[in-house]
C-alpha cells in the first residue's frame, strides 16, 4: 500500500518533468531555422509519398512515344523521358519507394541491432565476444558491396534491398546500443534494481533501454538518409527495384544516356536524393544537439 | 604494447573467420538450387553436375567450407562462370586502376578534409567556418554517382578541362593518367573529405577547450604555437582512426565511380558479375575487399594504441 502510494506520487512528479524535458528538446531542436526547413522538407516528402497518386499530374508509367524527350514546358514541368513519361510524376512517385525502403530497412535494423546490442552489452561473456567479432566482420564490407553480394544471391527487388540495407545497418545499431548498455549498467540505480530483486528482463526493458533511446533516435534519423542514398545508388547501378517502379537512382541512370541534350533528366532526380538526404542529416544533427546536453548549441 | 598487438591480431583472425564464412555462405543463400539459378533451367544434367562439383556443392557443408577456405588461403578464389577464367587473375588484372584511383582519392580526402577541418575550428563562427561546415554537410549527402554526372557535364563536356571516360595507366603516360583520374578521384574522395573535415573540426574544438590549452595560452605562448604544438597533435588521434575507417567508403565508392567513368576496375568487375549472376566472382571480390578492410582496421587499432597510451595500457 505504502509502496503503491509512493510509486503514484513519483509518477505524478515525473510526468510534468518528462513533458518539460520534451518541450525543451523541441525548443532546442527547432531553434535553428535550417532544422525547421529540413523538417518541413521531410514532412512534404512524406505527404508526396502518401498522396502521390493524387498529386502527380500524370500516370508515372504512361508512355507517349510521340512526345518523348520533351523539354520542360507548362504541360510537363520537368519535361518527358525517352518513352514520353512525365518526369515530374515519376519523381513524385519515386519519393514513395525511397522513403519506404529507407524507413523499413532502418526500423528493422534498429529492432534487430538494438536487441542484439542490449543482450550482448548486458550479459557480456562469450556471446558478447562472438557478436562483437561478427559485427566487425559485417562492418568490413562497405554498404554497397554488402548490398551487391546480397543482390547477387537473392536477385534484385525491394525485398533484396531491404534485406541488404538492414544487414548493413544492424552492426551500427548493435555497437552503439552495446556501448550505451555497458556504461548504463554500471550506474547505482541498476545495482539498486538488482538488489530489490528486479528480474533481468525488467532491468533491461524498464531501466536500461529507455536510457539508450536518445542516441538511437539520432542514429535512426541519420541512417534513414544513408539508406535512401544507398537505395538510390543501387537503383542507379541497376540492381535496385523493378524497372516498372519509378526510383530516383534509376531515373538518373536512364537520363545519363541523354546527358548532352537533356541534362535535366539526370539532374532533377539526383537533386531530390541530395535534398532529402541533406534534410535527414540536418534533422539528425539537430536531434543530437537537442538530446545531448554536452553538444547542445555547439554546431 | 606487444600484448595489445597480439590481442588485436587474434581478434582479427576471428573476424576473418566470420568474414570468410559469410562469403562462403553467399552461394547457399541463393533460393532453390544455386546451380540451377546460375545455369538456368535449360542446363543439361552434365553441366549441372560439373558446376556442382566445381562449387563443391556435392560435399557436406563443413567439408565444403574448409576445402574452399584452403583454396582461398592458397590464392585460388575459384573460376568465373561467365569469363571461364580464374577469379584471382580477373581481380589482379583489374586491381591497378582501382588502387590508383582509391589511393589518390584517399590522399586528396585526408589532405583537404583535415586542412578544412582545422581551418573551420580555428575560425569558428566566421563565414569561413560556416562555408566549410555547410559544404561538408552537402558533401556527405550528395550521391557519388550524381556528382560524377555533374562533373562530366560541367567540367568535362561544357568546360572541356578533363577527360570524361576511361583510364590511362601512369606507366604509359603519367600526365595523361593524372588527367584521367583527377575527376573520379576527387569525386570519390568528396564524402570521406566531408566526414574528415567535420571530425577534425569537432575534435579540434574539443581539444581547444581543454585546460592545458588554456594554460599554454596563459603562459603567453602565441596562438599559432599552441595550435600547432598542443592542439593539433591531440586532435589528430580520432582523425587517424577515421582515416583508416575511410577505406570502406573509398572501396564502396569505387564500384559507383568506375561505373560512371567507365573504368575497368574491381568495382566494375563486381557490379557486372552481380548483373550476370556470376556468384563466384562476387564472392571473390567480397573476400578481397573484406580482408583488405579488416586488415586496415587492424593497422588503425595498432596505430591508435601507439598514438594514445591510454588505449595500450587499458
Amino acid at each position: 500500500m505504502t509502496t503503491n502510494t509512493a510509486t503514484n506520487a513519483m509518477t505524478e512528479v515525473k510526468a510534468p518533468q518528462a513533458s518539460n524535458e520534451l518541450r525543451r528538446m523541441f525548443r532546442v531542436l527547432f531553434k535553428r531555422k535550417i532544422v525547421v526547413a529540413s523538417f518541413v522538407v521531410l514532412l512534404l516528402a512524406l505527404f508526396l509519398a502518401i498522396f502521390a497518386d493524387w498529386i502527380a499530374p500524370y500516370d508515372p508509367n504512361y508512355q507517349d512515344l510521340a512526345r518523348g524527350l520533351q523539354s520542360p514546358s507548362q504541360e510537363h514541368w520537368l519535361g518527358t523521358d525517352e518513352l514520353g513519361r512525365d518526369v515530374l510524376s515519376r519523381i513524385i512517385h519515386g519519393t514513395r519507394i525511397s522513403l519506404f525502403i529507407g524507413v523499413v530497412s532502418v526500423i528493422l535494423a534498429f529492432v534487430t541491432g538494438s536487441l542484439l546490442g542490449l543482450i550482448s552489452g548486458y550479459y557480456g561473456g562469450f556471446f558478447d565476444a562472438l557478436l562483437s567479432r561478427m559485427i566487425d566482420a559485417l562492418l568490413s564490407f562497405p554498404n554497397i558491396v554488402l548490398a551487391l553480394g546480397v543482390g547477387a544471391a537473392l536477385g534484385s527487388g525491394p525485398f533484396t534491398i531491404i534485406v541488404a540495407l538492414t544487414l548493413a545497418f544492424i552492426p551500427t545499431f548493435a555497437r552503439v546500443m552495446r556501448g550505451q548498455v555497458l556504461s548504463i549498467k554500471e550506474n547505482d540505480y541498476i545495482k539498486a534494481a538488482k538488489v530489490i530483486g528486479a528480474s533481468q528482463w525488467r532491468i533491461i526493458i524498464k531501466h536500461i533501454f529507455p536510457n539508450c533511446v536518445s542516441p538511437m533516435i539520432v542514429l535512426i534519423t541519420l541512417n534513414m538518409g544513408v539508406a535512401i542514398l544507398a537505395e538510390a545508388t543501387l537503383s542507379f547501378l541497376g540492381v535496385g527495384v523493378s524497372p516498372d517502379i519509378p526510383t530516383w537512382g534509376a531515373m538518373v541512370n536512364e537520363g545519363y544516356r541523354f546527358l548532352v541534350t537533356h541534362p535535366i533528366l539526370s539532374f532533377a532526380p539526383g537533386a531530390c536524393v541530395l535534398i532529402i538526404v541533406l534534410a535527414f542529416n540536418i534533422v539528425g544533427d539537430g536531434l543530437r544537439d537537442a538530446l545531448d546536453p554536452r553538444l547542445r548549441g555547439s554546431i | 604494447m606487444m600484448q595489445y598487438i597480439i590481442q588485436r591480431v587474434l581478434q582479427t583472425v576471428v573476424v576473418l573467420f566470420f568474414l570468410t564464412l559469410m562469403c562462403f555462405l553467399l552461394v547457399h543463400f541463393i533460393p532453390g538450387d544455386p546451380v540451377l539459378q546460375i545455369l538456368g533451367e535449360e542446363a543439361t544434367e552434365a553441366e549441372i553436375q560439373k558446376l556442382r562439383q566445381e562449387l563443391g556443392l556435392d560435399k557436406p557443408l563443413l567439408v565444403q567450407y574448409f576445402s574452399w577456405l584452403t583454396d582461398v588461403l592458397r590464392g585460388d578464389l575459384g573460376t568465373s562462370i561467365i569469363y571461364r577464367e580464374s577469379v584471382s587473375d580477373l581481380i589482379l588484372h583489374r586491381l591497378p586502376p582501382t588502387l590508383h584511383i582509391g589511393f589518390t582519392a584517399f590522399v586528396i580526402s585526408v589532405l583537404l578534409g583535415v586542412s578544412f577541418g582545422v581551418i573551420a575550428a580555428i575560425r569558428r563562427g566566421s563565414w569561413v567556418d560556416g562555408f566549410i561546415s555547410t559544404s561538408a554537410n552537402f558533401g556527405m549527402a550528395i550521391p557519388n554517382f550524381w556528382l560524377g554526372i555533374l562533373g562530366i557535364y560541367f567540367i568535362g563536356l561544357k568546360l572541356g578541362w578533363l577527360p570524361i571516360q576511361g583510364y590511362v595507366s601512369p606507366t604509359e603516360d603519367f600526365w595523361q593518367s593524372t588527367k584521367y583520374i583527377l575527376m573520379p578521384a576527387l569525386i570519390l574522395g568528396v564524402s570521406s573529405m566531408s566526414i574528415l573535415a567535420r571530425q577534425t573540426r569537432s575534435s579540434m574544438l574539443e581539444v581547444i577547450r581543454q585546460d592545458y590549452i588554456r594554460t599554454a595560452r596563459s603562459k603567453g605562448l602565441k596562438r599559432n604555437v599552441v595550435i600547432r604544438k598542443h592542439a593539433l597533435r591531440n586532435a589528430f588521434i580520432p582523425v587517424i582512426t577515421l582515416c583508416g575507417l575511410m577505406l570502406p567508403n573509398v572501396i564502396g565508392g569505387s564500384v559507383i565511380i568506375e561505373q560512371v567513368f567507365n573504368i575497368n576496375g574491381v568495382g566494375r568487375l563486381m557490379l557486372n558479375s552481380v548483373l550476370n549472376q556470376d556468384i563466384v566472382v562476387v564472392q571473390g571480390c567480397m573476400i578481397v575487399i573484406g580482408v583488405a578492410v579488416a586488415l586496415a582496421n587492424l593497422l588503425v587499432d595498432i596505430s591508435y594504441g601507439y598514438f594514445d597510451p591510454r588505449i595500450r595500457y587499458k
